[in-house]
């Protein structure tokens, strides 16, 4: 059997192909019909069981369909896509040529909708036999042409068949296809593909070199490679087909992220940004194929016809806002209608707008109850939310502090519109004053302020002074209220606050109220201020003035801790003693009361301390110095000493021995030497000496050699 | 030559190998038995290389090549490209496709000359592949299934397609590929003869279970080794020995 098999093996010489059922004369005309479409295009029939076509049968329904890629399941739909729409012409899809009969039998094209809102993809026609067509809107405008009148529209779409060279450009993920179509008909088409993006990833390499620390590995420098490779190619192209390109009247294009500086980057790109015949491809496409670039030509090259019973479909709404209510947007162009008179040439009537129907649209009862029931539940969602931060405790904290700043802020926020522009003025001169330690200034706005205060107030010096003399007194009873809020009741308490803030509501404007002013994020007042310069002066001029040393800043320090020095403090202490009664001093932590005489006995005694501290001091010294006069003469002694010879040491310890034997008899005191210069009795003691003098001090010493010399 | 092999207990060579008239790949992770019997028949001629493509062992399905290239998919790695570039004779260009069919030696079958293709094969993986492998592609199908690297094996004396294959539609083929065709199985009764073995111009491996009848028949259709009856034996002899008598 396996003979039989073998034995008459040779190549076979039947030329016929059994899908297509043609026979073929040479080589030539075989291999050329395998390559056909419609070799392919039967084969994928006979695949799905379908009947296949004859030559001339496909030649007849394909028409311009020149290409059946193989890959992508897509097109074995789109093929029949096309068979269908040649055969049932009565199905929505029509040909553009289709149209162009209809506009140019008649050129009344009926009416324009064009969607408002975010910009629908399509511009609708409507053609005298009522039906309703679309085309893309990019076909016919510039994304930032200025809008356009419907009869404006009309007459660019009555003008596309005349303006049909189109220009399709595609690139992406290294892949880029072109084509120059005028017409239906592919003038030119050209595809290439490199290798640039990072397989596995998905990023082009030029991406990833960008996010710095670039990869320097060979797929890297692979792609790399590729990617320039492929802009170059790109270009050098387009260069080719500049001419053609500049006779377009279309150039769609598709060039996500990176792949725009292939078209517009560089020295001489090929396509300008400006460019108005420019326009993005509006649908989704697959990878830039030839199939693919003449799919998206037939795409928007072709104008739908939705019939008549086809109503416009609302273009998406802009997201309207959280707060404002969600009905009836009011950005919303109101319906536009073209009067029968207005237009020209009989363009005409209505001018579908898709709100039309929403805004006119009475609200019905239902609509109403809808829309309560709505806001019920957008406001249970805001209990819920207030629920959930209830239960949490670190948002009640913040609540807490919300609430404790605000009550403190309050008059601060109500101040600023009270406060006038002169008030303010002065507050910031003040404020200048007390930090620049400015005495004079500091007096001087002192006055104006209290003249001001009188002035705006309308009140009398008079009601001032009762002014004055009542604030003393509610401090009294505020201290009294204090002092009992211990044991009463914490509505009492409540009514002590009340009372606090009416009080400062009630000098709010007056002097008191700017003098008591906090500045900044530290809320200091001004005492703060020029107590913590230590100025005693301008501290006894605000305090006289009405500055409040209770006020405590944002750390919840009085002026009286904040004061520098212990001067400052005694001011405010002597102020303390000046008026007892004007302030809650506890509160203020100014300690008591400092009188003169208190302050002279204390000077006095201060004095006669510091006094006696000198004095002891002084004997000290004294003590000191001797203590060093004696070391210093007892390091000379020894160092002269050392300096002697031994025999001389020897001689002066003789000397010495017999001194202290003569001493100790209690014989009288024997000259053993004397100064050779003056004759002082120098026994026992190192002597001065040149070659063999000796002397009792380095002065009779120089005495000598001096008068020897001469 | 025809050879028997095994990959792991795994009689579908064809799967863990590609033979060409250039170089060999074979599948990582086998045996030494196994790689031993690939080196010891080729080694001398061309080069043996171990690699995985795109992490797999399954290559022979993987990838399509010949003596003028090799095609793999792209989702094989750049150490693998890298790996197999270094390892190719210079004459041999190595190309990543981005094709959908990625398995690209289950949807082409090819010799030095001529690749018979899936239907739905990539327009441009089509030109790639006359490119790169320097073959006239024709997209047909082997006894009505598309994956015609799978049911067929082909080399430049010959070819094996599926056993169901009708004879005019092998008749068509051979005119077509323009080498002698035979509807077999490998394997003990396999159809799938591109999964089952790899073959060359002058040698064959074949699954161990291969029969003899298989074998002999492969033999004959690839003109491998000595077994086919030369020219002298066959349409010669009769001449021959009219002339001597």
């Amino acid at each position: 059997m396996v003979a039989a098999v073998t034995e008459n093996l040779s190549v076979s010489d039947r030329m016929f192909c059994s899908f297509c059922d043609t026979p073929f004369n040479d080589r030539r005309q075989q291999k050329s019909h395998y390559k056909s479409d419609w070799h392919r295009f039967n084969l994928k029939q006979k695949l799905k069981c379908q009947p296949t076509l004859s030559e001339e049968l496909f030649e007849e329904t394909m028409g311009d369909i020149s290409s059946i890629s193989g890959s992508g399941s897509d097109t074995s739909s789109s093929a029949t896509d096309g068979e269908s729409e040649s055969r049932h012409s009565d199905k929505p899809k029509v040909k553009l040529s289709a149209v162009e009969r209809e506009e140019e039998s008649g050129s009344d094209m009926e009416g324009v909708v064009e969607g408002v809102g975010r910009l629908s993809p399509w511009v609708f026609f409507r053609n005298p036999q009522e039906e309703l067509l679309s085309i893309h809107r990019v076909v016919l405008l510039h994304k930032k042409a200025p809008g356009h009148t419907p009869t404006q529209l009309v007459e660019l779409a009555t003008g596309l068949p005349g303006h049909m060279k189109w220009a399709v450009l595609m690139a992406g993920g290294g892949h880029f296809a072109a084509a120059l179509f005028d017409g239906a008909q592919v003038v030119a088409h050209k595809t290439f593909h490199r290798y640039v993006v990072r397989a596995k990833r998905g990023t082009a390499q030029s991406t990833r070199d960008g996010q710095g620390n670039a990869p320097k590995s060979g797929g890297a420098s692979l792609r790399r490679y590729n990617e320039a490779a492929l802009t170059q190619e790109i270009q050098e192209l387009l260069k080719t087909w500049s001419n053609q390109l500049r006779q377009c009247d279309r150039i769609f294009l598709r060039a996500p992220s990176f792949n725009r500086a292939i078209f517009f980057g560089g020295r001489e790109a090929p396509l300008r940004k400006d460019d108005l015949r420019i326009r993005t491809i509006p649908i989704q496409t697959r990878r830039p194929t030839f199939h693919e670039v003449q799919r998206i030509h037939r795409l928007l090259a072709t104008v739908r016809c939705h019939g008549r019973a086809f109503s416009v479909p609302r273009p998406v709404q802009l997201s309207p806002k959280k707060d404002a209510p969600v009905r009836n947007p009011p950005q919303t162009k109101p319906a536009e209608t073209i009067n029968k008179d207005d237009c020209p040439q009989g363009v005409v009537a209505e001018v579908l707008s898709p709100y039309s129907t929403v805004t006119v649209a009475p609200p019905s009862d239902q609509e109403s109850s809808s829309d309560t029931e709505i806001q019920f539940s957008l406001h249970t969602l805001d209990t819920a939310h207030l629920k959930e931060y209830d239960c949490s405790v670190k948002p009640r904290r913040r609540k807490g502090k919300g609430e404790n700043i605000s009550r403190k802020t309050e008059p601060k926020q109500k101040e600023p519109p009270v406060m006038d522009e002169s008030s303010r003025k002065l507050r910031n001169h003040l404020y200048t004053a007390c930090k620049s330690c400015d005495l004079e200034s500091l007096r001087k706005l002192l006055q104006d302020l209290c003249l001001e205060a009188s002035s705006t107030e309308h009140c009398t010096d008079l009601e001032e002074q009762q002014n004055i003399d009542c604030s003393p007194s509610d401090g009294l009873e505020e201290q009294q209220n204090r002092e009992g809020a211990i044991q009463v009741q914490s509505a009492k308490c409540e009514r002590t606050d009340n009372v606090e803030k009416g009080t400062h509501t009630n000098i709010d404007n007056s002097k008191a109220g700017i003098l008591n002013m906090t500045f900044g994020d530290g809320q200091r007042t001004l005492l703060h201020v020029t107590a913590e310069a230590g100025s005693i002066e301008m501290v006894s001029a605000l305090l006289r003035a009405g500055a409040d040393p209770m006020v405590k800043d944002k750390q919840g320090r009085t002026p009286y801790a904040v004061a520098s020095n212990k001067h400052t403090r005694n001011e405010f202490r002597r102020f303390r003693t000046e008026f007892p009664d004007k302030y809650n001093y506890e509160e203020a932590k100014i300690p008591e009361a400092l009188s003169q005489e208190l302050e002279d006995k204390k000077k006095e005694r201060e004095a006669a301390r510091k006094r006696a501290q000198r004095k002891a001091k002084k004997e000290r010294l004294k003590d000191q110095k001797a203590e060093e006069a004696k070391k210093l003469a007892e390091t000379k002694e020894t160092d002269r000493f050392l300096g002697l010879s031994d025999r001389e040491k020897r001689a002066l310890m003789a000397e010495r021995r017999l001194l202290g034997q003569m001493s100790t008899q209690g014989d009288t005191a024997v000259v053993l030497s004397r100064c050779w210069q003056c004759g002082a009795d120098i026994s026992g003691k190192v002597p001065f000496e040149y070659l063999d003098f000796r002397f009792c001090s380095p002065r009779c010493l120089k005495q000598h050699r001096t008068s020897h010399k001469s | 030559m025809a050879v028997r092999a095994q990959f792991e207990g795994n009689n579908e060579i064809g799967v863990f190998a590609k033979l060409t008239n250039a170089y060999c790949l074979v599948a990582i992770g086998g045996s030494e038995n196994f790689y031993s019997i690939f080196e010891g028949e080729l080694s001398e001629e061309i080069p043996v290389i171990h690699t995985s493509i795109a992490g797999c062992r399954i290559i022979g399905r993987m990838c399509v090549g010949n003596r003028h290239g090799l095609l793999v998919p792209n989702t094989t790695t750049d150490q693998e490209l890298q790996h197999i570039r270094n390892s190719l004779p210079d004459s041999v260009m190595i190309r990543r496709v981005e094709e959908r069919l990625s398995a690209l030696g289950n949807v082409v079958a090819c010799n030095d000359y001529v690749a018979l293709a899936h239907p739905d094969l990539d327009r441009e993986t089509e030109e790639i592949l006359a490119d790169v492998l320097k073959v006239e592609v024709f997209r047909q199908t082997v006894a009505d299934n598309v994956l015609v690297g799978s049911y067929c094996s082909l080399s430049n004396q010959g070819g094996v397609v599926h056993s169901k294959t009708s004879v005019d539609a092998q008749d068509e083929l051979s005119s077509l590929l323009q080498v002698p065709l035979v509807a077999g199985t490998v394997n003990r009764g396999s159809d799938v003869i591109g999964g089952g073995m790899v073959v060359n111009d002058w040698t064959a491996f074949c699954g161990l279970d291969t029969t003899s009848t298989e074998l002999s028949v492969i033999e004959s259709v690839f003109k491998l080794g000595d077994s086919h009856p030369s020219a002298i034996t066959t349409k010669m002899r009769d001449s021959l020995i009219d002339s001597m008598s």
